[in-house]
């Protein structure tokens, strides 16, 4: 997950900090939308969300979640 | 006639909600007892509960945050461009070890696994009342969008001449009804009816803005129509970084919310909570694809309609109103109606949740703890009184909150993070982490963050005309040193100080790490 963060991370302002911050140039647009928000913030985001939609149904795995002590949860084994 | 339509499909989500509060009371007096029942949902919550109620969506989706795509441009989409990693952040790396955990402990809410997994009363008082102080605090700016959406769909509103703090006095009573509403059908339902209705309403959220997109498109003549308007209207940052007419988004603040988002969303209160209440891994996954949908549909189109604002709406004085005007210029009535329930209805759900936090908070982490013996019924009426009391406070803060809601969003987000994050993270996660690296990170963090706030506030008192020159304009600015924003200073400082003080202490007893580290 650190991986996908810092990669998502890195290139997303990383694209900015070249392309977006360049007062003066004439604006180009795709789709009507800057062309540096279109690389820079829609692409990456697609790429996420597939690497989620992937890690959601195949790279994570069920577990048993422990049970709960008995009593709880309404305060009899707090420790006052 | 057609007036009252936008009204009437708020009185419809609102009687919505009044009957999710019934319903969710009904199921909670079936689980076990008062205090899990009501506060956590007897951890049950399924996957769409969990992904569509779990993050940070609020008020502020829906107010603030298009006012400030109004105002500034396309650079808001790199603003919230780390949405994308929210739902890995979020399920991912914290889920599963925050479910066992919250199971080990049986703790109900945050402060309680705080306590337990940690063995310290202090630790847990201090939780307590820095999730009481942070999420009054923002409920403020959610009850003043409340309060907004209301003034502008109730007609019969009497708008006499008296004012209270530069507030209407249309304001007032739709700030009294707003608050009557999610008081009511929060106090009868508890967690159950803040997540179900939570759960409505942004499924509401996503329909209404699936419907604003395409009109506002059409109405505007296209994205390229409103970008080039925008452009036109304020000037060539509407469609660059940092922004229009302001360095509203320097590198240093763009990096530092990608940290904001993602990060801080795993810390806040609302999400932890969550973490602690659904059912099995199973819900953790499929919350996780859920959400990763959900932000995609909902995130990228709100920067387009707000981008397209700008061209139908050039020279608006109230940018917070930009949402319901846009609504019901560019809809008919009904249909208007019913893209603001979306607003509202983010809105109601983020104050039933905070209200119910602040009054778990209150009841389970305070009160029982010096009173174990009280009798369920005490219990029941502490924390409807405490939910009442918490709006109380906070309604009255919204006559007197300043002009940005975002302002306001951010500052408590961050807050919250830096107290809850690194110590929930050191709980799961560091076997060598002390009660006294806990508190340290807590407080550490939440004090810088503090800080930085009061020098701004110091600043602009003692220097008039004084603000930072970055980041949102507002009567409420931190100071940014090297142009980080105050989160990231918070957040080092919690780190830093959690791991420092936690090292220099004796090593946690082996009995305790057993049984909360039962896999080793």
């Amino acid at each position: 997950m650190a991986v996908v963060w810092v990669l998502a991370c890195g290139y997303t302002v990383g694209y900015a900090a070249l392309f977006a911050y360049r007062a003066g140039e004439p604006l180009q647009l795709l789709f009507g939308i800057p062309t540096w928000v279109v690389w820079g913030v829609l692409a990456p985001w697609f790429a996420v969300t597939a690497v989620t939609c992937w890690y959601a149904f195949l790279g994570m795995k069920d577990e048993d979640l422990d049970e709960e002590p008995t009593g709880a949860p309404d305060a009899e084994e707090r420790h006052v | 006639m057609s007036d009252l339509l936008p009204l009437f499909a708020l009185i419809l989500m609102m009687a919505a909600s009044m009957w999710i509060g019934v319903t969710a009371n009904r199921a909670t007096e079936k689980g076990g007892g008062f205090l899990a029942g009501y506060f956590l949902g007897n951890r049950g919550l399924g996957s769409w509960s969990m992904a569509l109620t779990a993050t940070v969506m609020s008020g502020g989706t829906f107010m603030g945050f298009p006012s400030l795509v109004y105002q500034y441009g396309w650079v808001l989409a790199l603003w919230i461009a780390s949405y994308m990693v929210v739902p890995l952040c979020t399920f991912a790396v914290l889920g599963k070890r925050f479910g066992q955990l919250t199971r080990l402990t049986g703790a109900i809410t945050l402060p309680e696994l705080l306590r337990e997994r940690f063995q310290s009363q202090t630790l847990g008082i201090a939780a307590s009342a820095m999730m009481i102080f942070i999420l009054a605090f923002s409920l403020i700016a959610q009850f003043k969008a409340g309060a907004v959406i209301l003034q502008l769909v109730l007609p019969g509103l009497p708008n006499s001449a008296w004012t209270l703090h530069d507030k209407p006095a249309a304001f007032i009573y739709a700030l009294a009804i707003f608050a009557v509403v999610v008081v009511s059908y929060t106090v009868y339902g508890g967690f159950l009816a803040a997540v179900w209705t939570d759960l409505f309403q942004s499924v509401l959220m996503a329909v209404g803005v699936m419907i604003l997109f395409p009109l506002a498109l059409i109405k505007s003549g296209g994205l390229a129509a409103g970008t080039l308007a925008g452009v036109q209207a304020a000037g060539p940052g509407f469609a660059l970084a940092p922004g229009a007419g302001r360095d509203f988004l320097p590198i240093g603040l763009a990096l530092s919310f990608f940290f904001m988002w993602s990060i801080a969303g795993m810390g806040q209160p609302a999400t932890l909570v969550r973490l602690m209440a659904f059912k099995d891994t199973q819900t953790l996954r499929h919350a996780m694809f859920l959400l990763a949908i959900y932000n995609t549909l909902i995130y990228l189109p709100l920067v387009m309609v707000f981008i397209c604002a700008r061209a139908l709406l050039p020279n608006l004085d109230k940018p917070d109103e930009v949402m319901p005007r846009m609504a019901l210029l560019v809809a008919n009535p009904l249909v208007a109606g019913i893209i603001l329930a979306a607003p509202f209805g983010a809105v109601m759900a983020t104050v039933s949740g905070f209200l119910v936090q602040i009054s778990s908070a209150f009841v389970s982490d305070v009160y029982h703890r010096l009173r174990p013996d009280a009798s369920e019924s005490t219990l029941r009426r502490l924390s409807h009184a405490a939910i009442v009391g918490a709006a109380l406070v906070s309604s009255i803060g919204a006559i007197f909150s300043p002009k940005f809601l975002q302002a306001i969003i951010v500052f408590t987000g961050g807050a919250a993070a830096c107290a809850y994050l690194f110590p929930a993270i050191m709980a799961a996660f560091w076997k060598r982490g002390t009660a006294r690296g806990a508190m340290a990170s807590m407080l550490g963090g939440v004090g810088t963050v503090l800080a930085l706030y009061a020098a701004g506030w110091i600043m602009s008192a003692t220097q008039p005309g004084w603000e930072p020159g970055i980041g949102e304009k507002s009567t409420f600015s931190p100071i940014y040193p090297l142009g980080i924003a105050p989160f990231v200073w918070g957040l080092s400082a919690s780190v830093i100080l959690g791991i420092a003080v936690s090292l220099s202490g004796k090593a946690p007893k082996n009995e305790l790490l057993e049984r909360y580290f039962p896999a080793s």
